[in-house]
């Protein structure tokens, strides 16, 4: 009884819906699916309260539960190919000191290509912040399994996000020293964010 | 090196697998692939790679959240039933797939041959929102309770049939309210705060500001800074809030106008604190 007296899940709604429902709208890539998504992790929240032994970890556990709502929903759909996700050794941007821009409707769109296995890793590293190794504990995946979806699917994400920034992509720079280079999705992403 | 030499896979995975600024490198697994290579491509390569996530980490949050979501969620918890275990280690799901209409995703749907099952599961939440109820007093701020009360009173059922009988003696209105015009009071389905709760509509000013009381069974509930008289209600869009308790109950009015409408009330011998 000692949660009760600490978490209540109103409280945890109004702590971490916020963060729930924008975890659960990069995992399902449109609006009302991540409501429903959302609305799911917090039933079974409220349902499991009990479970949840270190309130100070609640994000993590809300968390947690998203994951597993999303993959018992996904066992229900025909998953995507992970064979055409090859490690791109050629989509990582020169060194610069300015900052990349990322085009938002291209992000999610190169989420959503993911193969959900790959998904989960991308997005426990980048938006829960987790090591390689807490990955592989809370997927109950090898590490070296871990590293290498990591790395396949950064690679993918590079790909779509900063075409044109790659070195390897570059053509030769005119003399005049205007770029021939078609615009990059940084460049555009500044031009819309300008615009 | 520059930046055209092509970059041996097994450094990319070992790399990619680092958090910016961490102490990642040291692993074990990763530091035996670093070494592998001279110092100054490590280096040149992760300093590339932090910089693309570092823009990826940050682009990933900004999601637009959508307006009284918190309260909708509320609501559901104290109208649905559990559609599955999904804790990580829980249980199967109960339901069948369907696709969105919005995209590949797929959400539940309940089959009728289980309808039976999901009443007991309806049952059994039901009960656990009871046990909600009665756990031990635990307290909740006043800018969360305001919160959850603007996404509440956005989402709930304004037009529901009322009762005009005498208030229920377990939920009475405040008698600072009395002289208000009163609709009519309905039970709040699924209780509000999770806990049970009354609605009465009510206006001031000949009809002229609306406003809901909810009054709810606060004996598990305290809300931190709240007194015995609304004080300082919160007033944005249109919408004010108060909030005051007592040893039975927590009392939010919310009232579409401003706080001079919030005001309109309560009799101004007896009103805002």
């Amino acid at each position: 009884m000692e949660n009760a007296r600490t978490v209540d899940i109103a409280q945890l709604v109004a702590d971490h819906h916020a963060a729930v429902f924008r975890y659960a709208y990069r995992l399902t890539g449109a609006t009302c699916d991540a409501e429903d998504l959302t609305q799911q992790a917090f039933l079974a929240a409220h349902v499991n309260l009990d479970q949840l032994r270190e309130p100070e970890h609640s994000r993590g556990w809300l968390f947690a539960i998203l994951r597993s709502c999303y993959l018992r929903l996904c066992r229900r759909r025909r998953p995507i190919a992970a064979a055409n996700l090859d490690l791109d050794v050629n989509t990582i941007p020169a060194e610069s000191p300015d900052e990349l821009l990322v085009d938002a409707d291209e992000l999610q769109r190169a989420i959503d290509d993911l193969p959900d296995e790959f998904k989960l890793v991308v997005l426990l590293f980048y938006f829960e912040g987790c090591s390689y190794r807490e990955i592989s504990e809370k997927l109950n995946v090898p590490t070296g399994t871990v590293m290498s979806r990591l790395s396949r699917a950064k690679a993918r994400l590079r790909a779509r996000l900063f075409e044109g920034e790659a070195p390897e992509a570059s053509p030769p720079q005119p003399a005049e020293g205007r770029s021939a280079r078609p615009p990059t999705r940084a460049a555009r992403a500044a031009a819309h964010h300008a615009g | 090196m520059d930046d055209h030499q092509e970059i041996p896979p097994d450094l990319l995975i070992a790399l990619d697998a680092c958090r910016a600024d961490s102490p990642d490198r040291e692993l074990p697994e990763v530091a035996e692939a670093l070494a592998r290579h001279p110092a100054a491509l490590v280096d040149r390569v992760r300093r590339r790679l932090e910089r693309t996530d570092r823009a990826i980490a940050a682009a990933l949050p900004r999601v637009p959240v959508p307006e009284g979501l918190a309260g909708r969620i509320l609501a559901n918890l104290a109208h649905r039933s559990p559609v599955g275990d999904c804790t990580p280690a829980g249980g199967a799901a109960v339901g069948v797939a369907e696709r969105s209409r919005h995209g590949s995703f797929v959400r539940l749907r309940r089959a009728p041959r289980l309808r039976l099952a999901v009443g007991t599961a309806a049952a059994v939440a039901a009960v656990a929102l009871l046990a909600v109820s009665v756990r031990p007093a635990r307290e909740i701020d006043m800018a969360t309770v305001e919160q959850l009360a603007r996404d509440f009173y956005a989402t709930d059922e304004h037009d529901a049939e009322l009762s005009t009988t005498a208030s229920p003696s377990d939920f009475p209105l405040d008698g600072r309210l009395a002289s208000s015009h009163v609709n009519g009071w309905r039970r709040v389905a699924g209780g509000f705060l999770n806990r049970p709760a009354v609605a009465y509509e009510m206006s001031s000013r000949g009809g002229a500001v609306p406003a809901t009381l909810y009054v709810i069974n606060s004996r598990s509930l305290r809300v931190a800074g709240a007194g015995a008289s609304p004080r300082a209600p919160a007033s944005t869009g249109g919408i004010t809030i108060g909030v005051w308790q007592d040893n039975e109950h927590v009392y939010v009015l919310v009232v579409r106008g401003e706080v001079r409408d919030f005001q309109s009330f309560f009799p101004p011998s007896r009103g805002v604190a």
